[in-house]
């Protein structure tokens, strides 16, 4: 007995690290991807409030490159009207579907809290619960789509930027309304890659890629991305395209959340699906 | 060390985490988005004297307070308990002959230019590397990853040698 006391006493140092380490690898591990959203933490309202102080200061460095966008944004609305832009500054904005139906609304937000760096990264915004936002709404900066809301506290919400290794969306040619899945492969923050683009469709470079809308997060037609190079692969019958993101990740602080109104009954109804297949 | 002692290490602590949250995370260079890890001062800072297992704890609290603030549950933690792993190994390689002197700490005042540089990158770099493979989880992306572990230590290295010119003078 007492010589396993000495020896555990001479292997402290090493017990005591390798235990710390495991700690940390088994929170690594469990604590990011979309469904576990326990660790995060940005939302609560302490650590919401010290980013708030922050942002009141550091969000000047980015006025000239928002101020830009803002101004490309205005001009698209005048030449092309029948985009998917926000025109007015009111609180909340509202997007009618094909029906004339109100179908998507769109709440302003603030991003205090944003990272690129990371193979996930996450977005915290200034609005949460009280305002309406909910998981699994979509959010869209001036220029596309951005991210998705995974965790809401009362003030504050935390969305999954695009630029994260665990989720695609869904997206589509505007041109040609081919869709495919849209994948950041975690290297650079300007570039994704679209998967499943058949190899007859005919690309150029610069077409925009688009929101399909089969996801019940993003409205359809939502830019995403344009295309910035793409290969014809012998070994399958698809594409391999480069796209170039809308939205910069790195200068991220006006966005919209979009709340699509009838989420909850579209996914009711679709997930009858599973009865029909056997 | 006393009780004296472990409130300087505190009052470090809850400065250095909050330069760290509040200013330089909003550090982002080039497209790899580097950011310098100037927290990791905390672990460099501790004195000769402090117990092994300490360095430990302390380099966990560390790590796991800046993951707090960056949604990233035990990246930082598992990064700086390897740091705090490897100081005692780096301290043998570097001691001098007779050992370190009672009274001196582990600053660029009290040890000199070249041994401070030695010292900090060594263990920044260390830092640096288990951050970036624990991010990746595996060497995907090796060049990346090789990229911004060189970055990141050359920018937290700058931090880390101005720090000690304005704020660990000698008494």
């Amino acid at each position: 007995m007492d010589s396993l006391f000495r020896f555990l006493k001479r292997i402290h140092f090493l017990l005591i690290f390798l235990l710390l380490e495991v700690l940390s690898i088994v929170m690594l591990v469990r604590g990011d991807g979309r469904r576990n959203a326990v660790f995060h933490t940005s939302a609560n309202y302490l650590i919401g409030n010290i980013y708030d102080v922050t942002w009141n200061y550091v969000g000047y460095f980015h006025l000239r490159e928002e101020n830009q966008m803002l101004m490309q944004q205005l001009l698209n609305t005048k030449t092309n009207s029948n985009e998917y832009v926000v025109a007015d500054t009111a609180q909340f904005h509202d997007h009618k579907d094909s029906t004339g139906r109100l179908a998507y609304r769109l709440i302003k937000a603030s991003v205090i809290k944003n990272s690129a760096s990371n193979q996930n990264n996450f977005i915290t915004l200034d609005i949460g619960s009280e305002l309406g936002v909910k998981p699994d709404m979509g959010i869209m900066s001036a220029a596309g789509a951005a991210g998705v809301v995974v965790a809401v506290s009362k003030h504050y919400s935390l969305a999954i930027s695009l630029l994260n290794r665990k989720t695609g969306i869904s997206a589509k040619l505007k041109s040609s309304n081919f869709y495919g899945a849209l994948e950041w492969l975690g290297d650079d923050y300007r570039y994704a890659i679209l998967n499943e683009i058949p190899n007859h469709v005919d690309l150029h470079k610069g077409d925009t890629v688009v929101t399909s809308g089969y996801s019940a997060i993003f409205p359809p037609g939502l830019p995403v991305a344009t295309i910035e190079e793409f290969a014809r692969n012998s070994d399958d019958n698809f594409y391999s395209i480069k796209v170039k993101f809308l939205t910069d990740f790195k200068c991220l602080s006006n966005v919209f959340v979009i709340d699509n109104i009838y989420q909850q009954e579209r996914k009711e109804l679709e997930a009858e699906e599973t009865k029909f297949v056997q | 060390m006393d009780l004296k002692a472990y409130g300087k290490i505190l009052s470090m602590f809850l400065i250095l985490l909050l330069i760290q949250v509040m200013v330089i995370n909003n550090i982002n260079i080039g497209v790899w988005g580097v950011t310098p890890m100037f927290y990791t001062l905390f672990v460099l800072a501790l004195p000769f004297e402090t117990p092994r297992w300490v360095l430990l704890v302390f380099g966990f609290v560390m790590g796991f307070a800046v993951d707090v603030f960056c949604d990233t549950p035990g990246l930082n933690a598992g990064a700086t308990t390897m740091m705090a792993f490897a100081r005692p190994w780096v301290l043998g390689v570097l001691a001098p002959r007779d050992g370190y002197e009672h009274g001196t700490r582990p600053y660029l005042m009290h040890m000199g230019f070249i041994w401070y540089l030695y010292y900090s990158a060594a263990l920044v770099m260390i830092h640096s590397t288990a951050y970036y493979i624990l991010d990746v989880f595996g060497f995907a992306h090796f060049l990346k990853t090789l990229g911004q572990i060189i970055l990141t230590t050359i920018f937290t290295e700058i931090f880390i040698i101005f720090s000690q010119y304005i704020a660990f003078r000698k008494q």
